[in-house]
């Protein structure tokens, strides 16, 4: 493998892709479209027409919110922190990881919106200044959650879009057709020279350094949402880590589901191997071991505190009306990840690709039980509620938002390289001695 | 142009007048592209006279919803009643009033209401008929050519004319007029006419009637499955004597026990419930009596006539029923003993037997044994009282009404004109009183709604009601309510007594004679007139007043009515009470159905007549807090064993008739009993009756009455029970009683209380600054012990604050839109005591540490300066966040925006904000009384005092529970009950520092 070739394979992966691209295109529009109908006539209607259940107040909206800010997370912790930590093995996944991430941010930041009661509002969360001289409550964790939300989309974005430079070059150099002049105008002049690099190198380690707290930050606010509130099932001091370690391990569970079509697709095997799966399936098993803990740290604690309240809500987190999702919950991200340990099914790529999308039920479901069965099992019995079900709506926004995010993400990947060319360079095998194809590549 | 001067003319100039030309001209095009017709807005010239924009008027009238005659306050606005209140100077109810009576505003505005006069119209061969608008004229001279005829060919007494039980003018003007046709037929009808009391106190006393009962002064109240905070007699003034009576004084408090086949309302007060089963509470009674006649305790009675009262009990010893009733020998004997106590005093207890709860096959003979308690007791003429008895003893029998049912089908009545009631759904569907109807030739109904009977009639004359209405009431002989029309009629509607005058004047001159000259209203007056007593002489001047008319009327209408002076009334036992046997009637009826039916009057509605009112459809039962639709209550037991679940559909199966009922699973039920509440199963009735998922209970009954009084046997019919393979349920409010130990309704012994071994509850460490309240602080006390959980301020508060209805489907998703609840939890009470019930009305808490305000993201919620926690819809987003924080669970989310059938609207408070789609919503403290109470004081140049301020909660709490005032003010009634040895937080824990301080129930362990 040349520089050349690195070059040539990747960017093929910009030609004009082929039928089963255009239909997974399809698919993922009409779900989206699907999603925005269903938000116009949420909108239109009232609230009302989601399944919510007193005292049931929040439910699928928030789920999906949690959710996608998790898948968020991996994309971030690939690229910034095992950049600082040198680990080279990111190199293939970490394109395809960001902008994962940047797509997953605007996916979740759409939840918060589309689950107000009066959405064509939802400006009102921002400080703006304002002849009415409204402000808005810093004391609210939703206004947190604005910001946390808005940091980690432009930082992301900025992180996604740096990397792509040197890459957006090359692609300028090589594509012919109308895309030419957009990578021209986004690679903002790049000629690849010594001064360039050098700039270009601090600037992106200091990113990485930059987007590393974020990692952190971000999803203890959203668990902060819960964490703030005084909900039995909610309020408890371990949401940050609990949460930031979920994030993470859902996060790592959708880059596994997104790569091993993709590289099919692409047809970058070559690139993206076996063992980049494989150390992505470790962090994802230490990340299931931390979850599990914090699980039986809420039940311990639950038990501990003597409080009916909670002893109430984790009898009923287990054994109440939603048991069933809370047991699925346990098995797929407790149980199933187990599997890990062994060397074979981490290196196999069926079964990875299988407990990935289980992990990624898996967490959703947890989202799903820690708001639902918390809200409906509160202080007052005399408003415990029925069983909560979705209704229509909020299942087709939930497609859709999936439908917005692969529109998204199908789209990146046929128009921007969805391997770093740049760090593929750096980091390929140099070639031994003697060998004919020893003479140091072609600048790009 | 000199400063300060310039006229308008002078300051618009022409650039000016330009500019506003050019913005207003847009401004029209843009409004006429709307689809909304542009409607013209015309000023009065003279404006009407009481009629202040934006200030309300209040009218002093007589609820009409039930026989209890209740005294009511309106509130009116620009000329539309928008609230009813009790009228604190009533004598019968002296403030409070039931849900009932405050939903008759939705009566009034029912989008189902007749609009006008309908006549029946054959429309095709097959002989079908349809109903069409005619106008007032033709449509009562169709009743006059008909009554014509009838008149002219001597047949007068062929016309039959069924009335609710008139009284006053009403009545005088029916007798007349009945009279004026020629003999026609008068029957007061009444569903629940008590027929087993009245013959029973004709068999004991020679006296037919229904007494007045003094809970006031009922140390020791035995209560015999009466629903007295329900529906029996007059609940509103009972619940009011009840409660005051019950208040704990100098350590004591009065007890009060409830025997009954299924734990009513009113037994969930009790300090001790017993379940027997049905039939059997008159063996208790006797049993009873056997012991103080017995044991020689019997107050105020010669010995020989103990000696005859021992001798209609014998054979009815404690330990003789101790089987039928499942009560031991030992508590029955305890019971009686405590009845006929000497150290209470003479006169000190009270027995009550209910007039539907004890409606057995053996209802008479066990409502004489019942009586005979009281007597032995001495009770009678002391908390037993006929000389204010009850005017309802005029009803008709169902005998009587079977006796006309009989008539009709027979062809003896060729003309029937019904008045209001409702009979085809209120008799046994077994008597077949529909069947007979349409054997009538014509049949005129005065109606405001329709309902399953005026579906029969071949013309529709529809009536006022009664808060449209002239008219008097007369309860009890000494109360004489006075009832005002307190707004234009709302449809084409005429007054049921000016309606019978004009028809009866157009039968002719002989007709007309007997029959007042003038309408209703100057009928009304003259009799006011002919009753006005004598003045009394000045006593100091010894003057005597002028007797002046206008000034007695007037003072009439603004107090609604006055009182009359009655005879105190001295009763003995009649001889021929000892010449037929006693116990041998009391025995219960076999049946060879499995399961026995009990079907009681429902609190929401009555005998059905409340079920097409939206607020009563959804405020939750008290006791099980389904909504929407009823079903038939068993026992896990019996739902076990028949393998049926809640919400399962049950065929209901008895001799008469067979319903299919959804399955509620109500513990408080005496064994091998299903219940099923009366008042649902509509046919006919209007879409919220439509709407609602329920059943009818009287379509199983047996059409034969009970021999002795002639009264409809609600409770004993056998039943059998099928499970089916359908699923219906009725949508509960709450689900869980059991409050697994988190302690939020709360109890305390009265031994620990009289100890002093209670104290109010601490506030926890806070680090958060407290709030400033430099004026006011709103608070209110909510004292447990009172509450029975009666729904009157659930409904008030609906009334009050524009809060609208969600529907069944909502109800489903427990999405009421109440910003007030009553829970109801159970406790397993001490001993054999039976369940301990207790209501814990929630609402708001307006805390001061609220957990909403901390989490809304644009404070739409916020603490203001007077302690309220007050709510910003403008600025609502509707993150719902503040629901999900709230401990207490009393936000309420806007799913939709609110619907109100028209012209349902008209009701709407104009002092209250409405709220659309997407925001919060919640109890705010009425604070537009609160603002109302502070600009009264600043017009009359004062400060606020204790008691101007009343939320509508409070305002009509029949049992006075709820008190609130200012908390600044230490001298204030909630500021001293706050402080209050029973005083408690829900959720003190939590630190949440509410404004609400409830006072802990106190339970009794005797």
């Amino acid at each position: 493998m040349s520089f050349a070739t690195i070059n040539d394979d990747i960017l093929r992966t910009l030609r004009p892709p082929g039928r089963v691209y255009y239909a997974g295109l399809a698919l993922a529009l009409a779900a989206l479209s699907i999603g925005v109908l269903a938000f116009l006539y949420q909108a239109r209607t009232g609230m009302g027409v989601a399944g919510y259940e007193h005292p049931v107040l929040w439910a699928v909206y928030i789920t999906n919110f949690v959710f996608w800010v998790g898948i968020a997370h991996s994309g971030t912790l690939i690229s910034a922190i095992l950049f600082l930590f040198r680990a080279k093995w990111r190199t293939a996944v970490a394109r395809a990881a960001e902008a994962m991430t940047v797509f997953a941010v605007v996916t979740a930041a759409l939840f918060p919106i589309i689950h107000l009661g009066r959405p064509w509002f939802f400006y009102w969360l921002i400080p703006y200044p304002n002849a009415r001289e409204l402000w808005v409550n810093f004391r609210s964790p939703l206004i947190w959650d604005v910001f946390a939300i808005t940091t980690y989309l432009t930082v992301s974005v900025m992180f996604l879009y740096l990397g792509l430079m040197p890459d957006l070059a090359a692609a300028r150099d090589r594509i012919t057709d109308w895309r030419r002049q957009v990578y021209r105008v986004l690679s903002l002049g790049w000629l690849g020279t010594n001064r360039q690099w050098r700039h270009y190198m601090a600037l992106y380690g200091f990113f990485a350094a930059l987007a590393t707290p974020l990692v952190v930050s971000v999803h203890s606010v959203v668990s902060w949402d819960f964490a703030v509130s005084i909900l039995p099932g909610w309020h408890s001091t371990i949401f940050a880590p609990y949460f930031v370690a979920g994030a993470i391990f859902s996060g790592l569970a959708m880059v596994i589901t997104l790569l091993v079509p993709l590289r099919r697709m692409l047809r970058l095997e070559s690139y993206i191997r076996v063992h980049h799966f494989e150390n992505l399936a470790k962090l994802m098993l230490m990340t299931s071991l931390i979850v599990s803990y914090a699980y039986m740290v809420e039940f311990f604690i639950a038990w501990y505190s003597g409080s009916p309240f909670e002893q109430g809500t984790f009898y009923d987190r287990m054994f109440g009306q939603y048991w069933a999702y809370s047991w699925m919950m346990f098995t797929c991200n407790v149980c199933v990840p187990l599997l890990l340990f062994s060397k074979t099914v981490r290196t196999n790529l069926r079964s990875l690709f299988v407990i990935s999308i289980l992990v990624n039920i898996g967490m959703w479901l947890e989202r799903y039980v820690i708001i639902v069965s918390s809200l409906s099992h509160d202080f007052d019995p005399a408003n415990w509620s029925g069983v909560y079900e979705p209704t229509w709506v909020e299942a087709a926004i939930t497609v859709g938002a999936f439908g917005l995010f692969l529109t998204l993400f199908l789209l990146f990947v046929k128009n921007f390289p969805a391997v770093s060319i740049t760090e593929m360079k750096e980091t390929m095998e140099r070639p031994a001695e003697g060998d004919p194809a020893s003479a140091w590549p072609e600048p790009v | 142009m000199k400063q300060g001067t310039s006229s308008l003319i002078e300051v618009v100039e022409r650039r000016t007048f330009l500019k506003v030309l050019g913005s207003a001209g847009p401004a029209v095009a843009i409004a006429a592209c709307s689809p909304v017709p542009p409607e013209k807005i015309i000023p009065f010239v003279i404006p009407p006279e009481d009629v202040i924009p934006g200030v309300a008027t209040w009218y002093a009238s007589v609820c009409g919803e039930c026989p209890a005659g209740c005294g009511t306050l309106v509130r009116t606005r620009e000329g539309r009643a928008v609230k009813v209140e009790g009228n604190p100077e009533h004598p019968v109810n002296r403030g409070g009033l039931c849900i009932r009576g405050q939903s008759s505003l939705q009566g009034l505005y029912n989008p189902d209401r007749i609009a006008g006069p309908q006549r029946r119209r054959v429309s095709d061969a097959a002989g079908r008929s349809v109903l069409e608008g005619v106008a007032w004229d033709d449509a009562q001279q169709t009743l006059v050519d008909r009554l014509q005829t009838l008149r002219d060919a001597g047949r007068g007494d062929r016309v039959v004319l069924i009335t609710p039980p008139l009284t006053g003018t009403m009545a005088t003007l029916v007798a007349a007029w009945a009279d004026a046709v020629g003999g026609a037929h008068w029957v007061r009808y009444e569903a629940f006419a008590y027929e087993p009391i009245r013959r029973a106190n004709a068999r004991v006393f020679g006296r037919a009637e229904l007494p007045h009962y003094d809970f006031a002064r009922a140390d020791l109240l035995v209560s015999f499955g009466a629903d007295f905070l329900e529906t029996f007699g007059s609940p509103v003034g009972y619940a009011r004597d009840h409660a005051g009576q019950r208040r704990v004084r100098n350590g004591e408090k009065a007890r009060f026990v409830q025997i009954e086949p299924r734990l009513s309302m009113t037994g969930a007060s009790a300090d001790v419930w017993h379940s027997v089963p049905p039939e059997t509470e008159g063996l208790v009674a006797a049993a009873m009596v056997h012991t103080i006649v017995d044991e020689r305790r019997a107050q105020g009675v010669p010995e020989e006539v103990v000696a005859q009262i021992a001798g209609l009990v014998d054979g009815a010893s404690p330990d003789q029923v101790a089987s039928t009733t499942g009560l031991s020998a030992d508590t029955i004997r305890e019971l009686a003993r405590a009845f006929s106590d000497p150290a209470l005093g003479s006169g000190r207890t009270l027995a009550v037997g209910g007039g539907v709860g004890v409606s057995g096959s053996n209802a008479t003979a066990a409502q004489v044994a019942i009586t005979l308690l009281n007597y032995v007791a001495g009770n009678i003429g002391a908390t037993v009282d006929f000389s204010s008895a009850s005017t309802l003893s005029t009803a008709a029998t169902y005998a009587d009404m079977r006796g006309l049912t009989d008539q009709m089908r027979s062809g003896d009545v060729e003309l029937a004109i019904i008045y209001t009631v409702n009979p085809v759904f209120t008799m046994p569907a077994a008597a077949d009183f529909g069947g007979a109807l349409a054997q009538v030739p014509f049949v005129a109904s005065l109606s405001s709604l329709p309902d399953e009977t005026t579906a029969l009639a071949d013309l529709l004359l529809p009536t006022h009601t009664a808060l449209e209405s002239w008219g008097d009431n007369h309860p009890r002989h000494d109360v004489r309510g006075l009832m005002q029309p307190v707004m234009q009629p709302v449809f084409d509607t005429r007054h049921a007594g000016d309606v019978l005058l004009e028809v009866g004047r157009s039968l002719g001159d002989e007709a007309a004679a007997g029959l007042p000259r003038r309408g209703f209203y100057r009928f009304l007056r003259d009799e006011w007139e002919r009753m006005q007593p004598a003045p009394e002489g000045d006593p100091e001047t010894a003057e005597p007043a002028a007797p002046d008319f206008e000034t007695y009327w007037a003072d009439a209408l603004r107090r609604g009515g006055t009182t009359v002076p009655v005879e105190t009334v001295t009763l003995d036992l009649i001889p021929e009470l000892f010449q037929t046997g006693l116990v041998g009637d009391l025995a219960p009826t076999t049946s060879r159905r499995p399961y026995t039916l009990v079907a009681y009057p429902s609190l929401h509605f009555f005998d059905g007549r409340g079920a097409n009112r939206p607020w009563l459809q959804e405020i939750p039962d008290p006791l099980l807090k389904t909504t929407w639709g009823t079903g038939v209550e068993m026992t896990p037991d019996t739902a076990h064993a028949l393998g049926a679940e809640e919400g399962q559909l049950v065929a209901v199966e008895s001799d008469h008739g067979q319903v299919n009922a959804s399955v509620i699973i109500n513990p408080h039920l005496s064994e091998n009993v299903v219940a099923i509440a009366i008042g649902q199963g509509h046919t006919n009735f209007g879409r919220y009756a439509a709407d609602a998922v329920g059943v009818n209970p009287i379509a199983l009954l047996d059409a034969e009455p009970e021999t002795a009084s002639g009264g409809v046997r609600w409770v004993g019919t056998g039943v059998t029970l099928t499970p089916r393979e359908l699923a219906r349920p009725i949508p509960r409010l709450q689900r869980s009683f059991d409050q697994e130990g988190r302690e939020l309704a709360q109890s305390v012994s009265l031994a620990a209380l009289v100890a002093g071994e209670v104290h109010p509850a601490e506030h926890p460490f806070s680090l958060h600054a407290d709030h400033d309240h430099p004026v006011h602080r709103w608070g209110m006390a909510i004292d447990l012990d009172a509450c029975n959980g009666c729904n009157a301020c659930v409904a008030a508060c609906y009334a009050e604050n524009n809060i609208p209805v969600m529907g069944a489907e909502g109800m489903r998703r427990g999405r009421t839109m109440s910003w007030l609840r009553i829970e109801r939890f159970v406790e397993p009470g001490p001993g054999n005591a039976g369940p301990d019930n207790r209501f814990l009305p929630m609402l708001c808490q307006h805390c001061d540490h609220a957990p909403c305000e901390t989490v809304c993201p644009v404070f739409a919620t916020y603490h203001t300066d007077e302690g309220l926690n007050a709510q910003v819809y403008n600025r609502c987003v509707g993150t719902r966040y503040c629901s999900n924080n709230c401990p207490y669970k009393v936000r309420r989310f806007n799913w939709f925006t609110p619907e109100f059938d028209a012209p349902l609207p008209l009701q709407l408070n104009p002092d209250v904000t409405g709220r659309s789609k997407g925001v919060m919503e919640k109890c705010t403290f009425c604070v537009q009384r609160i603002q109302d109470g502070k600009e009264t004081a600043r017009d009359e140049n004062r400060p606020v005092r204790d008691g101007d301020v009343s939320p509508a909660c409070a305002q009509s709490c029949p049992a006075q529970a709820i008190v609130f005032g200012d908390m600044n003010d230490p001298a204030s009634r909630v500021s001293q009950l706050s402080d209050d040895a029973r005083g408690y937080h829900v959720l003190n824990e939590l630190n949440t520092r509410p404004a609400v301080t409830y006072l802990k129930k106190v339970t009794q362990d005797r």
